[in-house]
């Protein structure tokens, strides 16, 4: 597929844009240590294409007999505990300060989850009383 | 250019097309174009917001002399910094989607076609590396989770900069591609469709349920609902929220000491020193205003105490003065905030004594603090002791 003209302008518009943070992240390198920051940037990349993406694929090839219901409720349940992490591991929790990371995020996520799983039920019940 | 630039390249030898490289190595019906379409439009959309309300907070943060940040309407700065965490936060189940949408692509056979795909190809690295960047270091940000060592403000601030950059190119590539997938069609949808169609349903669904179960934070008729917001506006001191406690600033002994002295000086005639008790015995004003934290929550109260601008009228500052307040904080980024001369002049921007009627405690700032319409919660200096005019 050959692309139009409207591409290229694209490209030398969001390059330009481009440029500019890279010059922004290097000259304010004290506080944003480029070599860490690359890390972390290319990091986040390589830690979802090679690692995360082949681990869904994985349990995708496991799940390939369930219904698309309990699929949909394990996408579901994994990416709000994606989210849950950093509160259910109390990373930021801070002995002079209470008011972070209040609740108890533990049975929070539960309920949370329960919702979900309350929802997969109701579908499949709802599939079940269909085909008859 | 476009003919030399759209030249195909060499082919590589077959023998390297093994494992994902495999035509059908990828059996997910999920991996579809039109799919990858739609998450791109909502993430378009949602990525343009938190560009534009984070850059609108480092800009209030950061003022270049061309730009003033007025101090109405007061509750402006608690809606946009709201949304921006709010949008970030529905954007992780989008973007997670999105990629697993496109995911055979990353081993698509020729790796490269022709130069405009290499660009496109090479753009993709910022564009993914960027985007995850953007709201994992948000995610943690939020929960005060910093497991690297950059500054989090500059180093997610530049990286949105190359992100949206990339973005601009993705969009430029991928135009055709999602007109055409968008596009109405005639056939009726299939059984995969209708599968895709639940996926995205399921998408928009955790989305939904990812920001009823955080927007509680700062949106009080949610607050609830609030079970995975790091932050809630009914717990703590006084019953609201703390982002740096008296301890943690290393502000102890000093602010509650009875030395304590408010200093006004710079640009003043009368340079002022005045004791708690001298700040008690000056008119006191009150005003509701949000305190409006850059992670994402924000709670109203009312707030009593004098206002800055009879302190300025007191000390005889000149007209349109700009302010630096200072706190007794000796270290850090948030140790002083400037009062532009819209906000010194604002009759609600107050140092505050007391809140909701009741002296304020130690870790909101006792003995004095700033608190201003239409300002980060960063700005609002707590235990303060120097106003200097300019």
């Amino acid at each position: 597929m050959t692309q139009s003209r409207g591409f290229w302008v694209a490209v030398v518009l969001g390059w330009s844009v481009m440029t500019f943070g890279v010059i922004g992240l290097f000259l304010e390198a004290e506080r944003t240590h480029p070599d860490q920051w690359v890390r972390w940037f290319v990091g986040a990349a390589l830690v979802h294409d090679l690692l995360v993406a082949p681990a869904v694929l994985l349990v995708g090839r496991f799940a390939g007999r369930w219904g698309s219901a309990v699929k949909n409720g394990l996408i579901a349940s994994a990416i709000l505990t994606l989210i849950a992490y950093p509160l259910l591991r109390g990373f930021g929790r801070n002995p002079s300060n209470e008011t972070i990371l209040p609740s108890n995020y533990a049975l929070n996520l539960a309920l949370v989850l329960g919702l979900v799983w309350a929802l997969v039920g109701a579908a499949l019940l709802l599939a079940r009383v269909r085909r008859r | 250019m476009v003919r030399r630039a759209t030249r195909r390249l060499l082919e590589p030898p077959e023998t390297l097309r093994r494992g994902p490289f495999r035509s059908g190595a990828f059996t997910s019906k999920l991996h579809d174009a039109r799919v990858a379409s739609w998450l791109g439009l909502a993430l378009g959309v949602t990525f343009t917001i938190c560009f534009a309300t984070g850059l609108l907070s480092h800009l209030i943060q950061h003022p270049p002399s061309f730009v003033t940040w007025p101090s109405r309407p007061a509750g402006l700065y608690r809606v946009t910094q709201g949304l921006h965490v709010t949008t970030g936060l529905a954007s992780i189940p989008l973007l997670l989607a999105k990629l697993w949408s496109v995911y055979p692509h990353l081993w698509t056979w020729p790796p490269v076609r022709d130069v405009a795909h290499l660009v496109e190809r090479i753009t993709l690295l910022p564009l993914v590396g960027g985007s995850l960047f953007l709201l994992f270091t948000g995610l943690a940000n939020i929960s005060l989770w910093y497991p690297w060592r950059f500054f989090f403000p500059a180093g997610h601030y530049w990286a949105a900069w190359i992100t949206i950059g990339a973005l601009i190119v993705h969009v430029g590539a991928k135009w055709t591609v999602f007109r055409t997938s968008t596009a109405r069609r005639r056939v009726a949808p299939d059984a995969t469709d209708v599968d895709r169609r639940r996926f995205l349903q399921v998408i928009a669904g955790v989305g939904g349920l990812v920001t009823l179960t955080t927007v509680g934070q700062t949106f009080r008729p949610l607050r609830r609902l609030a079970l995975l917001a790091p932050r809630r506006t009914d717990v703590g001191p006084q019953g609201f929220p703390v982002n740096k406690s008296a301890a943690g600033a290393g502000v102890l002994p000093a602010a509650v000491s009875p030395a304590y002295r408010l200093i006004v000086d710079g640009n003043v005639e009368r340079p002022l020193s005045l004791s708690l008790a001298d700040l008690r015995a000056l008119p006191q004003r009150e005003a509701t205003l949000p305190i409006a934290c850059v992670e994402g929550w924000s709670v109203s109260k009312t707030w009593q105490g004098v206002a800055v601008r009879d302190l300025l009228d007191l000390a005889g500052a000149p007209a349109h003065a700009e302010v630096v307040v200072s706190s007794l904080q000796e270290r850090g980024l948030y140790k002083a905030s400037v009062l532009s001369a819209a906000h010194a002049a604002d009759a609600d921007t107050l140092l505050a004594l007391d809140v909701e009627g009741e002296e304020l405690h130690i870790d909101h700032g006792y003995p004095v603090r700033l608190i201003g319409p239409n300002r980060p919660g960063v700005m609002q200096t707590k235990w303060v002791s120097r106003l200097t005019i300019s």
